[in-house]
């Protein structure tokens, strides 16, 4: 009985060793193939940001994240590319085709590592082992362990969910299982082991596109362009071929969760405060957003409803109260004036096809290296009551036209009030 | 013939004024003077004035410790002939010489406009106006405070004497100015000035709100109200400054004018140009009130989802020209 006991750890013990080694050996075989990505200002020589990247085996490229390197693919005048490797060699980088949808960059480099990484066909099972790696804040290359957890529920855009630490300066990092196989690319944290991850598959679909188009010479803006049309384009078809579900909000009824990565929450004053305006609140949104650059960002989208009653009010002390609620309506994604015109908007009183009145604010901004593109803002007050009013609101970002205008026929259709 | 001596104070605004038949006239600080003066850098027997054969005034100064002068800069060593209506100083006090033949002005015949603004003073008129200010003030804390929470109530209705009496500061520094100038405050008729602009701008503001949303908050409104105020701030200004100044009317109309403008733009708030954030943010009206108060024919939804093709067209259209 002893003897089973002692041979049970001794193999606990083997197993354990095995695991370790492999890890061990993972890194050591593969660190030479891991790259410092580095944006330089021209100007100044000093870098203004920095991540990871790992070169493929096939073909001979470097991949990391677009956010990465965006800076240099949006603004090549003020910006280049570097790369350190673990050998402290340094050399340039051109970036050679992007996918922002996907944050992914692929990289042209006269680095050559002994041992290169190469892409797994095959999906994790759930729970499997991956190793992350990365330079995390500049502090040298590291391996992160963590588990596999399938896709992320909800999202639009699929990620892996990767429980582990994956941290700024990792992005566009590999991360690979136990044979050493590629199955994402590190891409961001929701803190506390929450790792997100680019599916693999996703850097096959850019790779075969790159190998597709080879022979065009690489206008990055115009594949930005491409990409962001295209993308809204399939959120949109799908958004408005849904059959939107409706569910009941204080007088009316407003649109729930449409479709499946648009997700809904709500609150409300009524039961705690003292105030004699009572509100009510729904917010949905798509909110992933995909990244073009430290300061704009697009594709998301939001719901608001509000609904306001004031029983004790007088109704102009209420309109009062109402019109405050309307005042601060603004975009919800992050751009510069550089990124966008300024918005034109038209705020009229508006009579719906059923008779009712809403104070409706239609607001539009163009996307200005990015053609066909635009913000867009809606906003409406019912006006039929003297005490009580609802909201509703929404905001796209990075949408054409057609979607924006169809969007909202469908929107202002949809929220009903008795 | 007669001489007349006006004795003038800083502002050259007459303090007194003698009439003397005799030939010779003593001007210093002691009581043997035929005029007394009280400046005290004039010497007890300062100078005097003589009349020649011929009739003519002459100023000869009596070797005065500060001199007497005809010219600034120029003290007197001999005795100068003087012309009816000419200034002269003895040290740093004004006079003025004239002869009894010297012309006048004709008389002034009232001035209608001076006259209604003199009857702004009534005071039954200003208390009624004050209590119509205090009205409208109550009614926006009414407004936007309706929790009827009795701290805050109080709170803001305490503030209301203080912002009475920083209403009434302006008429009285205009008063105090006046009064200085002229010897005349008329602070009753500047407090009945401001507080019927006050009442009118009140007015303009309410009337204009409801305008702003009957049109939705269309552009003209938005400078019918802006223009309005400036107007309103003009004429109260001009009526202020009528009654408190003795320059050209041109000047007090170019005065009141300045001022209102820098009022407007102050209300208009210059920040706002400078904030490049508010750039970036939508500007929309967003004024509601009940549905009565809308006095236009509201918008069908798909003339609006029409219009909105505009907005697309405006947009791409700026953003061609940035490139």
């Amino acid at each position: 009985m002893r003897w089973i006991w002692f041979c049970c750890c001794l193999l606990l013990l083997t197993t354990l060793q095995v695991q370790a080694d492999s890890a061990e050996q993972l890194f050591a075989r593969y660190e030479p193939a891991l790259l410092q990505v580095r944006v330089l200002e021209k100007a100044s020589g000093a870098k203004s940001s920095i991540g990871t990247g790992f070169v493929l085996e096939q073909p001979n490229l470097l991949v990391t994240n677009y956010h990465v390197v965006s800076e240099a693919v949006l603004f090549p005048d003020k910006y280049q590319l570097e790369y350190l490797a673990v050998n402290q060699q340094k050399g340039a980088l051109t970036v050679l085709a992007v996918d922002v949808v996907n944050d992914l960059a692929l990289v042209q480099t006269d680095y050559q590592p002994e041992h290169r990484f190469s892409i797994q066909p095959e999906k994790p099972v759930q729970g499997a082992t991956l190793y992350s790696l990365g330079n995390p804040h500049d502090l040298g290359m590291i391996l992160v362990p963590g588990t596999y957890n399938g896709l992320q529920k909800y999202s639009y855009y699929p990620r892996i969910h990767f429980t582990g630490a994956v941290n700024a300066g990792m992005s566009g990092g590999p991360t690979v299982d136990a044979s050493g196989k590629v199955v994402g690319v590190n891409v961001a944290s929701a803190g506390n082991q929450l790792g997100f991850l680019v599916p693999a598959d996703a850097l096959q679909r850019l790779l075969a596109s790159y190998q597709q188009q080879q022979q065009h010479d690489a206008d990055l803006p115009k594949q930005i362009a491409q990409q962001l049309f295209d993308s809204q384009q399939k959120m949109f078809s799908e958004i408005l071929a849904a059959d939107w579900q409706l569910k009941d909000f204080g007088p009316g009824k407003v649109p729930d969760e449409v479709v499946s990565f648009i997700r809904c929450w709500g609150e409300s004053n009524v039961e705690k405060s003292k105030d004699q305006l009572k509100k009510v609140a729904a917010f949905c949104s798509q909110g992933e957003e995909i990244f073009l650059s430290q300061q704009f960002s697009t594709g998301r989208i939001e719901m608001q409803f509000e609904w306001l009653h004031g029983a004790g009010l007088h109704p102009l002390q209420f309109f009062n109260r109402y019109q405050q609620n309307i005042s601060s309506a603004n975009a919800d994604n992050q751009a510069s004036k550089e990124d966008v015109t300024p918005f034109e908007c038209q705020h009229k009183v508006v009579q719906q096809a059923n008779g009712q009145h809403a104070k409706t604010i239609f607001c539009v901004r163009a996307y200005r290296n990015f053609a066909a593109l635009f913000d867009v803002l809606y906003l409406a007050a019912s006006l039929d009551h003297q005490q009580q009013g609802v909201i509703s609101h929404f905001t796209l970002s990075g949408v054409s036209q057609d979607n924006a205008q169809a969007f909202a026929r469908k929107f202002s259709e949809a929220v009903l009030w008795q | 013939m007669a001489i007349i001596i006006e004795v003038l104070n800083k502002q050259h605004k007459v303090t007194e004024r003698h009439k003397f038949s005799q030939h010779r006239v003593a001007l210093g600080r002691a009581y043997d003077n035929d005029v007394i003066l009280y400046d005290k850098h004039i010497c007890p027997h300062h100078a005097e004035l003589v009349q020649d054969e011929q009739g003519q005034w002459l100023l000869r100064d009596l070797a005065s410790m500060n001199g007497s002068y005809l010219q600034p800069k120029q003290p007197l060593t001999e005795a100068e002939p003087l012309a009816s209506g000419q200034l002269c100083w003895l040290g740093e006090q004004a006079v003025r010489i004239y002869d009894d033949r010297h012309q006048v002005a004709p008389a002034m015949p009232f001035n209608p406009l001076e006259q209604l603004l003199l009857r702004c003073g009534h005071l039954g008129m200003i208390l009624l106006l004050l209590l119509f200010v205090v009205l409208e003030e109550v009614f926006h804390i009414w407004l936007s405070a309706p929790e009827q929470q009795q701290a805050q109530w109080s709170r803001s209705l305490a503030n209301l004497p203080l912002l009475l009496l920083v209403l009434t500061l302006w008429p009285a520094v205009l008063a105090l100015w006046s009064k200085i100038n002229q010897h005349e405050a008329r602070f009753l008729p500047q407090l009945g000035i401001t507080f019927i602009g006050l009442s009118v701008l009140a007015v303009w503001q309410g009337l204009m709100a409801i305008f702003n949303f009957s049109f939705d908050g269309a552009a003209a409104i938005n400078w019918l109200q802006e223009g309005g105020r400036l107007l309103i701030f003009t004429l109260l200004l001009g009526a202020n400054f009528y009654l408190a100044m003795q320059v050209s009317t041109g000047k007090k109309i170019a005065m009141a004018f300045g001022l209102a403008l820098l009022l407007s733009v102050q209300s208009l708030g210059l920040g706002f140009w400078f904030d490049e954030s508010r750039q970036l943010a939508p500007q929309f009206d967003n004024s509601l009130l009940p549905l009565n108060f809308y006095l236009n024919s509201p918008v069908p939804a798909e003339d609006f989802a029409a219009q909105s093709n505009q907005l697309f067209e405006t947009a791409a259209k700026t953003r061609q020209e940035q490139d």
